[in-house]
């Protein structure tokens, strides 16, 4: 696989894009990560570049590569051979993106091969339609038993907490904030394998979901009392606090012994609490805690190495709340280092949620892995 | 979300939960069950709801309503606006002699025009004809019908494109009025159908319709008007065929008399069956070479019997009946309608009647509004499956239907959504029922009928002699509950639970009977094995945050069983006298089941019975132990002492206090005993005889109650004792059981100067915090400490540290059971202020303990 990546943390968008695709050629594809204020310019900039080649792009605050965790940077990867890839926009993903599965379905049939190919997808922010969109994706890919994999698009924490908050996609120059955009992107010269990394151990607290408004991801309820008190009665805290305690303290559902976690959004008047991944109702929930994340990386690059002992690229989705919990704990350079010394090349990004095959989840890192 | 007035259809306070809304609700959602506080409740969620009106047709609870237009058109023409009604032609069906009453009444208040909504019926039929005449290839679904239109556009996108996009006669009627009339005035649609508010709201109608009054709230608003003075007739109505549009067929036929039968026009009524089930018609839909034209209603009997029709009111018969002879009379119609003429000129005079018309102006587009339901996870189904009581095949296919939904599956979809709860499952709530009735609520583990369920079933096999039965309970729980409170005492109940089930082999059954008591059945040779076990269990929920540790200790009653027993009753009354036993001995934790054991259990069983009856037979007497002081010799107080003479025998109080303390009537007897020692001080002062003060037990029962102190205080009273006569003993093993209780009612005693003292101190767990904590008056040492103490012995030495600690706190010390010169010589020696015992006296009836009051001073 031939790809080049290009960076640049110059705030003019026009100069970042000059400075970030100076090496680039007659790219296949770019994907590409742009900060949330110069997205739409720096979309239109690389579609106006480079008008043949499938531009995806998300934004997001940090992204991730050899040398280092880039913030507000300009971040883009050119595939130039090696792969072969077809793409498109799933539209109106908070109401019914299946609509559109037949973009994937064309896409699909267009490649010439679909044995190590992934369906690779960003999904506009704040939709709470992932599991809608991984629907849509799952009805098509599963059929050919090609994986799902990507992220919601991504931003900074300050920016997280502000009110109004958007973070687009796009695909060829176009920008959207209801959407989700994808490529199917087969791998000529090997396997593409996609490892899911979780940092995060289980407590003896559980609780069950009992009143949930599941469209818009609140939970009134846990075991019939109102959700925050339980939740701050199990951290022995304030209602107030709950929200700075749950950076450390996610919660999840634990699954034939697979955790798959969902991060507190916010604690709302009526003591309901609002997550950034579904929750069901009468499901069970526990209190997670976390794990020793250095020894838990060390573990995940082990286990890449394993099955892919000579990977030519990986690409990291890297949970926006795992970021920040590592930049508190001073360990996210430590972490980009570990990946950047075990690996000869790696990129990516933090997102505000991951996705993988039908699951939507928070607070994972996602591997994506090229022969 | 909340029942609220402003959805158009609403759930009143009728519902009782029935679920039957559910069952007839074609959306998926749009009936959400509610669980709160022991009551199901099905309420609407507008936003899926289609407004079909089915809800609301098989309700048989009438907790369901729906809101309309009709205060706001009546309201608007008090106040004056200019409004003209377009009138629904099945209110002139469904009201054959009232509608031109009522009209002219509506004329009467203020409306200006009248317009029979058939005149928009005969447009829609020449813009159907138009439409198909250009587009030869088209076939698709007319839409009259609003429920059908809201429902495709909800629920079905895959048939937005077949629905033909002619306008409703109502909107072309609206469209001509505005269009070709030039009226502005707001438009009251006096309508059969609820779901029609959706198209007058519609952005796709334009906002040409303002009100959607329907003929049930109309009916209702005109109940107490006298019609009978007024008539109108339409401004402007029908031509020809439109007047039949609300019967089912109507739009056929018309389209049929222009059309002819070469062309395939079905009509379907009962939307339920047609959309929701039969795939037929999907195929008919989806044959893009298909050019059928569908006629489909959601109403049986199509808009005569619409969902905003009063159908109490209105009889079914007459109504089609009447819609017959209005056929009959369009039939013969002499217009583009006639019958007797050719096609090609009906169809000629159809295009000169409506010469200059813009076909574009009635035709209209859909909007989709579809939401993509969530694909619930199946381990998400599976959890909810399970959390239902469904764990096998069988128990998830039983599709009872009770809960509203075809299928289990369906159900714990619907759970999962959060539009239904887990209560509203008929089998669970009955298996929850079992489960209560068969389990212990805090364990979960089975209860004493499921003990009663297996010893019959152990009698029956005979397999009963391979196993010995333990009753065991948790020794001094109320002091975890009092340090961990319940919550807490619960918690530790659930692990003991869990870790004591993993002793157990498969066969074995744990059974928890109420509060901290227990009975196992297991195998007789592992009995020792059990109980070792049990007293070594650790548990996490026994650690305390100051590192400190609270631990377990067991009371066991063994029966082993002989295989004799044919009946559980006697299996569980041995096991509770072996268990009684050790409860009756403290030094006792182990005890098995024998004939002896029987016989004393029979005894006190006897006793017990007899009490209450003594009681009332005044078989109750009291003596009094007099107290020495060390001193002088003086006679300085008496404890007073129950004592039972049944038919001449003295029963010792050994034998029935600690039965009448777990009766519960010790607390009569304790009572009995003060209001005696009162009236004899009450005698004594009135006789002369200068009183003591004397001592009465209370037992430790007594400290559950709040009152208990003022009780004392309100017997006393009534004998006008000074309340220092009177002292209240105390036992010491009560301050470990009710510490707080005690100490409040120690405070009140010592506030109505009435004096205590704490009695056998040093005979189980004395503590230092004790004397520190209490603020006892007097000490009294048990007798077990004055029998050990010899000269130069260690008892000696903690005997006079005691009696140092005592004086420190200002406490006065009894000696209990002294008997010999040696003690008394000691005690004299360390200071004890008072002794009580047989050196002295015995306990003294009442005649020899005057004596004694009479000369105070021992002459030895």
């Amino acid at each position: 696989m031939d790809y080049i990546i290009g960076t640049s943390s110059n705030p003019d968008p026009e100069q970042a894009v000059y400075e970030t695709v100076s090496g680039f050629k007659r790219p296949k594809l770019i994907i590409f990560f742009s900060p949330i204020a110069s997205f739409s310019a720096v979309t239109k900039l690389l579609s106006d570049r480079f008008p043949k080649t499938t531009v995806i792009g998300t934004a997001s605050h940090y992204t991730y590569s050899k040398e280092k965790v880039h913030t507000q940077a300009v971040f883009a990867i050119a595939f130039n051979s090696g792969i072969e890839c077809a793409g498109g926009v799933l539209e109106e993903i908070t109401r019914f993106p299946l609509k559109y599965a037949q973009r994937i379905e064309d896409s699909i049939q267009s490649l010439s091969d679909i044995k190590n190919t992934i369906c690779m997808e960003f999904t506009s922010a704040f939709s709470m339609s992932e599991e809608l969109v991984l629907a849509a994706y799952d009805s098509v890919c599963s059929k050919y038993g090609i994986t799902v994999v990507g992220g919601t698009a991504g931003m900074s924490q300050e920016e997280f907490v502000t009110e109004n908050k958007t973070a687009c996609i796009s695909y060829n120059g176009k920008v959207y904030e209801n959407a989700s955009v994808f490529i199917c992107l087969h791998n000529k010269s090997g396997k593409i394998a996609v490892f899911k990394e979780n940092i995060f151990l289980p407590t003896n607290c559980q609780f069950v979901a009992t009143a949930v408004d599941v469209k818009n991801r609140v939970v009134r309820e846990f075991n019939g009392k109102p959700a925050a008190d339980v939740l701050s009665q199990l951290l022995s805290c304030t209602i107030e606090q709950l929200p700075n305690q749950m950076t450390s303290r996610q919660v999840g559902r634990i699954v034939n012994n697979d955790i798959f976690i969902t991060s507190l959004d916010r604690v709302k008047n009526d003591k309901a609490i609002s997550w950034s991944a579904r929750i069901y109702n009468h499901t069970t929930l526990q209190l997670l805690k976390p794990g020793n994340y250095a020894s838990i990386t060390d573990e995940t690059i082990r286990t890449i190495k394993e099955a892919i002992p000579a990977p030519s690229f990986v690409f990291l989705i890297h949970c926006l709340g795992r970021t920040v919990f590592y930049e508190q704990e001073h360990y996210l350079e430590i972490f980009n280092d570990k990946f950047s010394t075990a690996f000869s090349h790696i990129a990516g990004y933090s997102s505000l949620g991951e996705q993988l095959g039908k699951v939507h989840l928070n607070q994972t890192l996602l591997a994506v892995v090229f022969e | 979300m909340q029942n609220i007035k402003t959805n158009i259809i609403f759930t009143n306070g009728n519902c009782v939960g029935c679920n039957r809304c559910i069952s007839y609700c074609p959306i998926p959602g749009a009936n959400i069950a509610q669980y709160k506080d022991g009551k199901n409740r099905i309420i609407v969620d507008d936003k899926k709801c289609i407004h079909c009106g089915n809800c609301i047709t098989v309700c048989t609870h009438s907790a369901r309503e729906y809101v309309d237009d009709t205060d706001f058109f009546f309201s608007d023409i008090k106040e004056g606006k200019k409004i003209s009604l377009a009138v629904a032609p099945s209110f002139y069906i469904d009201y054959p002699e009232l509608a031109p009453r009522i009209l002219g009444y509506l004329k009467s208040i203020g409306v200006c025009s009248i317009f029979n909504v058939s005149a928009g019926a005969d447009i829609a039929t020449w813009a159907y004809v138009q439409y198909l005449s250009e587009h030869p290839a088209s076939g698709g679904i007319t839409q009259p019908c609003a429920a059908l239109v809201n429902y495709i556009e909800k629920q079905r996108p895959d048939m937005i494109t077949n629905l033909l996009p002619v306008h409703s006669p109502l909107m072309c009627l609206a469209i001509y009025v505005r269009t070709y009339l030039n009226n502005t005035d707001n438009i009251a649609f006096i309508s059969p159908c609820i779901a029609k508010k959706d198209e007058i709201d519609s952005p796709e109608t334009g906002n040409l319709i303002q009100y959607n009054v329907t003929f049930n709230h109309l009916m209702k608003k005109l109940e107490q008007v006298n019609l009978s003075d007024y008539y109108a007739e339409p401004d402007i109505k029908d031509s020809g065929l439109g007047a039949i549009y609300p019967i089912p067929g109507g739009l056929k036929e018309n389209l049929e008399h222009f059309l002819g039968y070469d062309r395939l026009i079905l009509q379907l009524s009962d939307m339920e069956n047609i959309l929701y089930g039969k795939e037929s018609l999907s195929s008919i839909l989806t044959d893009k070479s298909n050019t059928a034209i569908l006629e489909v209603l959601q109403c049986k009997h199509g808009c005569l019997l619409g969902t905003g029709v009063a159908k109490n009111r209105c009889s079914v018969k007459a109504i089609l009946e009447q819609a017959q002879k209005q056929r009959h009379i369009h039939s013969h119609t002499n217009n583009i309608f006639d019958r007797e003429i050719s096609r090609a000129k009906r169809l000629e005079n159809l295009a000169e009647h409506y010469k200059g018309f813009d076909l574009q102006l009635f035709l209209r587009t859909y909007t989709e509004q579809y939401e993509q339901p969530f694909e619930i996870p199946e381990d998400t189904i599976e959890e909810i499956f399970l959390h239902m009581h469904k764990d096998t095949p069988e128990s998830r296919t039983r599709n009872c239907q009770s809960c509203g939904y075809n299928s289990c599956r369906q159900m714990a979809e619907a759970i999962a959504s959060g539009y239904n709860t887990i209560q509203n499952c008929i089998q669970y709530e009955k298996d929850e029922n079992l489960r209560l009735y068969t389990t212990d609520s805090v364990t979960g583990l089975p209860n004493k009928y499921m003990l009663h369920k297996t010893c019959e079933t152990l009698i029956c096999e005979k397999k009963l002699t391979n196993y010995s039965c333990v009753y065991f309970d948790i020794k001094d729980f109320i002091l975890i509950n009092n340090r961990i409170g319940f919550d807490g005492g619960n918690k530790v109940l659930r692990e003991f639970a869990v870790k004591t089930i993993h002793l157990l082999k498969p066969d074995e059954k744990l059974f928890h009977i109420g509060a901290d008591k227990f009975i196992v059945i297991l195998n007789k040779e592992r009995v020792n094995y059990f109980i070792f076990s049990i007293n070594h269990i650790q548990l996490e929920s026994l650690y305390l945050d100051d590192n400190h540790q609270l631990s377990l200790s067991f009371r066991c009653g063994i029966y082993n069983t002989d295989g004799k027993e044919d009946d559980v009753s006697t299996i569980v009354n041995r096991l509770i006298s072996a268990f009684m036993l050790t409860k009756t001995n403290k030094n006792l934790d182990i005890a098995l089941y024998n004939e002896t054991i029987s016989a004393n259990v029979v005894n006190t069983m006897i006793l017990s019975q007899q009490i209450p009856q003594a009681i009332s037979n005044n078989e109750f007497f009291v003596v009094y132990q007099p107290k020495v002081k060390l001193q002088d010799h003086t006679l300085t107080g008496a404890e007073a002492l129950i004592r039972w003479n049944r038919n001449g025998k003295i029963i010792s109080p050994v034998q029935f206090i600690p039965i009448s303390e777990t009766t519960g009537i010790v607390r009569r007897l304790d009572f009995f005993v003060l209001n005696h020692v009162c009236s004899k001080l009450d005698q004594w002062i009135k006789e002369g005889i200068e009183p003591v003060k004397i001592s009465v037990n209370f037992s430790k029962l007594h400290f559950s109650q709040p009152d208990i102190a003022q009780r004392i205080c309100n017997v006393i009273d009534l004998w006008q004792i000074p309340h220092d006569l009177i002292e209240i003993e105390f036992t010491e093993t009560l301050y470990t059981d009710a510490q707080q209780n005690l100490k409040e009612t120690m405070q009140l005693l010592k506030q109505a100067g009435i004096s205590s003292s704490i009695d056998d101190f040093g005979s189980g767990y004395s503590s230092l915090s004790l004397l520190q904590n209490l603020n006892f008056d007097v000490l009294k040492l048990d007798k077990s400490l004055i029998d050990t103490i010899l000269p130069n012995t260690q008892a000696k030495t903690v005997v006079n540290n005691v009696i140092r600690m005592a004086k420190d706190l200002r406490m006065d010390v009894v000696a209990e059971g002294v008997e010999t010169q040696e003690a008394v010589s000691l005690l004299t020696e360390l200071k004890c202020d008072i002794i009580q015992g047989f050196f002295f006296d015995k306990p003294l009836p009442e005649p020899e303990f005057e004596k004694r009051l009479k000369q105070k001073r021992y002459p030895f």
